[in-house]
């Protein structure tokens, strides 16, 4: 699994090169995840639109790298695959996250 | 660690100026002049010398002990230097014993026939001291990496064996722990008279992270559960076995989801503000990683009618006595990932007939061989199919046809689940208890 990011502004875009966020990933997201945004950019959005497949160890792994952020930073998440949506739209991390369509969609947002 | 590092701190490759360890060297040649020459130059670099007049001597000598380095004369009377070579090289060692030829000419086809018959190196007679010396360097080389080899394979063997032992006595402790987590489920069907609910708990190793379970509250209410703890392996089941006892008991003392009335009766507490409850304990008073999903069924025996919470599990699968089948729910989140989360109740009328499949997502999310999930869609397709099959038969059956979707491979998650069937409340099950037939 592979994290890249990009700093725009007030906004940090961090792009999942992987089709799986499960069980055996799960940590390495986790630790990533703490390191690449160890900046304070106060907007990250994390770009799930390659991943095809989040398990449960995936999605609380995603709940964690959001909670590292702390109170004053925020963690959106954009592009979900439709199986990743399922999953969402049943555990209704909608409540949790703001979910861009896009990360064009996310920028323009981020963008004023 | 420290063991290992001790066991091969003392193997280093000899410097070549460094002075030979003490090696045997076994002088095979039917010159006794050309034998002391050699035992000459040999014993004085410290070498361990045994002659032999012949091929056959030799190879007598070497049945009783090895030698670590050969030097054979090519051109023998009877067995010659490379028939004793081949022969030297079909003995069972312990060790690699280095050889090397004497010849008289160097030709090319020679040396290469001497190499395909097990030579290690040649020596060109008259035998020039340097050389010689500086052959057997080299030979000395080669069996000490031997021996580092050998060592380092005797350590990754015990390893690999003290792993096997340490695998076998997890295993058989899972064995065990498999033993009482399926424990935990007492009984696999109930009849209640209106209803009958059936339960299925597969673990994908030998213990798992799922746990279906029932209590009845009262004589016309029960409560259903289908938990699934994040991650399937021995810590996940550990977390159940803590679930199974906040949830199990049928009385309030011992399950969350019960209270007594004002009457003194048992009533269920709302499935929504149980699980939201058991959010905050999981929050609040255990120190895990962990996280559930979670559906909470209160089903009233008496009018079919089911209310559910669901906390990340999936929708619930309503099948009517006509066949027609319903996926759904409002969702909701997870247990133990977000403080005072907040849970939707919904309801499924149930009329004779109908029943409701509540299960984990090991089902919709089981891939086929080419990585295809069963999803909604297929869960409908057998169930469908299942339309006419009852009861823990039917369950039985879902789980065969799940394994002939996921082909030869096992399921990757736990796979559980529970099938409630609604037969109706008939007017002899509302008789007081000493007058009921004897099967309720």
């Amino acid at each position: 699994m592979e994290l890249t990011s990009e700093v725009s502004g007030e906004m940090q875009i961090v792009r999942v090169d992987a089709t799986r966020i499960d069980a055996a990933a799960a940590i390495r997201f986790k630790d990533m995840m703490r390191e690449i945004t160890g900046s304070d950019v106060p907007h990250v959005v994390l770009d799930l639109s390659k991943v095809e497949f989040i398990d449960s160890s995936g999605l609380g792994a995603i709940v964690a790298a959001m909670k590292q952020l702390g109170s004053t930073r925020r963690l959106d998440l954009a592009g979900l695959t439709p199986m990743v949506d399922r999953v969402f739209r049943l555990t209704r991390m909608e409540t949790v996250f703001t979910i861009h369509k896009s990360v064009e969609a996310a920028k323009a947002v981020y963008a004023d | 660690m420290s063991n290992a590092q001790a066991k091969t701190s003392g193997v280093s490759r000899n410097p070549v100026l460094a002075p030979l360890p003490t090696r045997s060297v076994l002088v095979v040649d039917d010159s006794r002049m050309q034998r002391k020459l050699l035992k000459a130059s040999l014993a004085r670099w410290g070498y361990e010398v045994t002659e032999a007049d012949s091929g056959q001597s030799a190879l007598e000598i070497c049945a009783e002990f090895e030698p670590d380095m050969v030097i054979s004369d090519w051109m023998m009377p009877g067995m010659d230097g490379l028939q004793f070579c081949k022969a030297f090289r079909a003995l069972e060692r312990e060790n690699y014993g280095y050889f090397i030829l004497l010849t008289s000419k160097s030709e090319k086809d020679e040396v290469a026939k001497g190499l395909d018959n097990g030579a290690d190196d040649f020596l060109t007679k008259p035998v020039n001291s340097a050389e010689l010396r500086a052959r057997l360097t080299a030979g000395d080389r080669i069996l000490e990496m031997q021996r580092e080899l050998t060592e380092k394979n005797r350590l990754i063997k015990s390893t690999l064996d003290e792993l096997q032992s340490l695998y076998d006595s997890i295993d058989s402790d899972l064995v065990e722990a498999k033993k009482l987590q399926q424990s935990l489920i007492r009984e696999r069907h109930r009849d209640f008279g209106s209803a009958q609910v059936s339960l299925a708990l597969h673990s994908s190793g030998h213990v798992g992270g799922d746990l279906v379970g029932f209590y009845r509250i009262s004589k016309t209410r029960i409560g259903l559960y289908a938990i699934d703890v994040s991650g399937h392996g021995i810590s996940s089941a550990l977390m159940t076995a803590r679930l199974a006892g906040y949830l199990s008991s049928t009385v309030p003392e011992h399950n969350v989801a019960i209270e007594e009335g004002p009457d003194g009766c048992l009533r269920p507490l709302p499935p929504a503000k149980v699980i939201s409850y058991l959010n905050y304990l999981v929050l609040e008073e255990m120190e895990t990683e962990h996280y559930f999903t979670l559906l909470l069924a209160d089903v009233d025996l008496e009018t079919g009618r089911v209310r559910m919470a669901q906390a990340g599990q999936p929708h619930p699968l309503l099948q009517r006595a006509d066949g027609t089948i319903q996926q759904e729910g409002p969702g909701g989140l997870p247990v133990g990932l977000i403080h005072g989360a907040e849970y939707e109740e919904f309801e499924a009328r149930l009329n004779p007939g109908d029943r409701l499949l509540i299960f984990s997502d090991g089902i919709v999310e089981c891939p086929s061989p080419e990585g295809r999930l069963l999803e909604e869609k297929g869960l409908e397709g057998m169930m469908r199919n299942l339309h006419e099959t009852t009861g823990t038969a039917a369950l039985e059956a879902l789980i065969w046809k799940l394994s002939e979707y996921a082909g030869e491979q096992d399921f990757p998650d736990d796979v559980s689940a529970i099938l409630l069937e609604y037969q109706g409340f008939s007017d002899t099950q509302n008789l007081p208890e000493h007058q009921k037939p004897s099967n309720i």
